[in-house]
């Protein structure tokens, strides 16, 4: 990378930063520190290089958000939140850009069901599968739930002509 | 994933995520060069997803697919401010 190159960060404006309930410490001042997290979610960033000898040039870029979900199925419910960090290099040359975006996302939440009361047990079940899913440890009661996911997402765009520009992307990751 | 479950203990399961997705834009009215103007172009995209759990002893394995597709015009207006620096 370039010395020349542009960096630019913007998003830093999070909520979290020391708001005062009331306004301007009529209540007395409420503040709460500021963490490294509340610091990068909604914060991203756009560094280009300057052009190559090949006339390309090479640009990396990341952002960080929060989400929250919320679903229901039936009487099963689950809601959560999930934060999501992706980091990506590119290179762009003539017509031609192709990157590669790494994306790690994390999730946390909550599941109930309300009626696991009435739910009868499949009778074409094995005698394993029986114990394990009608046996009460599945499904009875709420619970939480976590999951993290890592993924490479490989991604390219081309100019067709002087207009049109068409751009593609496919990911593969792993999580637990 | 893992369910954490009220009456204790937890159950965990890996994931497997494959995405692919494809989009196009075009102007419609290209912005102008110089001066002030109106620009139009019109863009589209398609995204299909699919997260899968796998098979444990205590859970059975899962799919779920995600599609979507999306049409949209996106319009600006280029102002240049007088006296302004480039």
């Amino acid at each position: 990378m370039s010395g020349k190159g542009l960096l630019a960060l913007s998003g830093l404006d999070t909520p979290a930063a020391g708001y005062v309930d009331g306004g301007f410490g009529r209540r007395g001042a409420q503040t709460r520190s500021l963490s490294w997290r509340d610091l990068l979610l909604g914060s991203s960033f756009t560094a280009t290089g300057s052009r190559d000898a090949n006339g390309g040039s090479l640009g990396l870029w990341g952002w960080a958000a929060q989400s929250s979900f919320d679903g229901r199925e039936g009487t099963f419910s689950l809601d959560g939140e999930a934060t999501t960090g992706l980091l990506g290099a590119d290179y762009v040359r003539s017509k031609w850009l192709a990157g590669l975006a790494l994306m790690h996302s994390s999730g946390d939440g909550g599941y109930a069901d309300a009626g696991t009361g009435s739910v009868r047990c499949p009778q074409d079940l094995d005698a394993e599968r029986r114990e394990v899913l009608c046996g009460g440890a599945v499904q009875e009661g709420d619970g939480d739930v976590e999951a993290s996911l890592t993924a490479a997402v490989p991604y390219a765009a081309i100019r067709a002509s002087e207009r049109p520009k068409l751009w593609g992307a496919a990911g593969y990751g792993t999580g637990g | 994933m893992t369910l954490k479950l009220e009456m204790g203990g937890s159950l965990k399961s890996d994931l497997i995520w494959t995405m692919a997705a494809a989009g196009a834009r075009s102007d419609l009215l290209p912005p102008p060069k110089e001066g002030n103007g109106v620009a139009l172009a019109l863009t589209t995209d398609a995204l299909w997803a699919r997260t899968s759990s796998e098979k444990t002893h205590e859970l059975a394995a899962s799919d779920s697919d995600v599609s979507r597709l999306r049409v949209g015009l996106e319009g600006s207006y280029r102002n240049t401010l007088k006296g302004a620096a480039t």
